[in-house]
């Protein structure tokens, strides 16, 4: 098989990553919780991984890496603890449902109202949208850092600049550019960085962290932390108020070590070779009737995605052909109708082909020639 | 031999106080509780290997969140 889904997990893990999912299961103790050995070291495993973290995305705090299971709880976290009651919040038009189911929730309950800032090709338009909704209940702006279907990456460093001058809290999904593109929590003012440990980080599925400059937040969950333990109330301190239960250590080990791969490779040279191979599938789509491509040309200022379909066809219908063909890619509408809404893809949802470091350029050829060959099947 | 040590209610903070204890060239080790205070529960302890006021003088300023030296601990 030829897997060329990388947005919705990566795969396969780099070989430390593997290793160390073992190690963690095979050290399997409680971290934070004991006095013996084992659970201090498996405490020290843990809190190296938020130091990756820290450090990772200079957030210049371990102690407020949260780890959570998933990207879409650090979002349900983020935005349900962090804003306050009877404000007005902005995202942008090309939300997934972890943060717009969010949002709706929050808004049938009356506790917010929200906007829905349009995204454009150029930044400016795009900022003068987001600047344009704030009014003087505005409290926080919730924004994806880069499009899980298109692949666009909004301007993450001026919306945020706009946020410090206005006040508000800055809460980004940072579900497909965590170690993929850089991200400087400091620079780009964000209060509150969700991600998820599976896609860019390469760690095992079932991880995720949220990162908080702010430590004045509400848990979604309540429960043990291995603190505090005679007082009923949840701790008031991070992590261990928002880290209620057993932590998941092989999957925290897997986050640090699939960090410490991106770091080895570089980042950087990373995304131009997943850059560069999207590029080749792009150009064959720009040159080919028969699809339409959805994505702007793959380049330094986008993620490697790139979403088409077929002229004739629903995307499921041509991800299955593929899929026949030893070829995984992700059809439908990727938890986001809203941005297929917007961009015009609503009626068929679209292909999403997204490249990972372990993909070569004979995947992405092989592809081609399934293409050409279910063309006018 | 008594030795002092500074509390922590989450080991997180042990933790942080030992990296910071650290970066000022003190060595410390972590290490569980065994008597605690029935009112606070659960914590952990950071025994450090010289002088304790200083250390936690750092720890204060350096905001790294503790429950303060005990005195009189056994090691």
């Amino acid at each position: 098989m030829i897997y060329l889904d990388n947005a919705a997990t990566t795969s396969p893990k780099p070989q430390g990553v593997i290793e160390s999912v073992m190690c963690g299961m095979r050290l399997s103790a409680n971290p934070g919780r004991a006095g013996h050995k084992m659970s201090l070291r498996a405490s020290e495993k843990v809190y190296e991984a938020r130091k990756k973290l820290s450090e990772f995305f200079n957030l210049g705090k371990p102690e407020n890496v949260v780890f959570t299971s998933n990207c879409t709880h650090s979002l349900n976290t983020a935005i349900s603890g962090l804003i306050p009651e009877n404000s007005h919040v902005i995202c942008s038009d090309l939300e997934h449902n972890s943060v717009l189911r969010v949002l709706e929730k929050l808004k049938n309950e009356k506790r917010i109202t929200y906007d829905t800032a349009k995204t454009f090709p150029d930044d400016d338009s795009t900022l003068r949208s987001f600047a344009k909704l704030i009014n003087e209940k505005t409290s926080a702006v919730v924004c994806t850092h880069a499009s899980n279907v298109f692949g666009d990456i909004l301007p993450i460093e001026k919306i945020g600049e706009i946020c410090r001058k206005r006040g508000l809290l800055f809460i980004v999904d940072a579900a497909q550019s965590a170690g993929v593109i850089p991200i400087d929590m400091e620079k780009m003012n964000i209060t509150a960085l969700c991600l998820p440990g599976h896609k860019g980080l390469y760690g095992s599925m079932g991880t995720g962290a949220l990162l908080l400059k702010s430590e004045n937040i509400e848990p979604l969950i309540f429960g043990g932390t291995g603190s505090e333990s005679a007082d009923v109330r949840q701790p008031s301190y991070l992590p261990d108020r928002l880290e209620s239960g057993t932590l998941n250590l092989p999957g925290i080990m897997s986050m640090k070590a699939g960090a410490d791969f991106v770091e080895k490779f570089s980042l950087r040279k990373i995304h131009e070779h997943e850059t560069e191979l999207c590029r080749i599938l792009y150009d064959f789509l720009l040159e080919n009737s028969h699809y339409e491509v959805f994505s702007k040309p793959p380049c330094e200022n986008s993620v490697p995605i790139v979403s088409f379909r077929h002229i004739d066809k629903h995307s499921e219908e041509t991800a299955e052909m593929l899929d026949r063909e030893g070829i995984c890619t992700r059809a439908g509408y990727h938890c986001a109708y809203l941005a297929h809404k917007s961009r015009q893809s609503a009626d068929t949802g679209l292909v999403r082909v997204s490249t990972g470091v372990f993909n070569t350029v004979q995947d992405v050829k092989k592809l081609i020639n399934s293409l050409n060959k279910i063309e006018n099947m | 031999m008594e030795k002092p040590f500074i509390i922590f209610s989450s080991i997180t903070y042990a933790q942080l106080a030992r990296d910071t204890l650290l970066r000022y060239s003190i060595r410390s080790q972590i290490s569980r509780n065994s008597n605690p205070d029935r009112r606070a529960g659960c914590n952990y302890l950071l025994y450090v290997d010289t002088d304790i006021d200083r250390a936690h003088e750092i720890l204060e300023r350096e905001n790294v969140k503790n429950m303060g030296i005990k005195r009189g601990g056994m090691r």
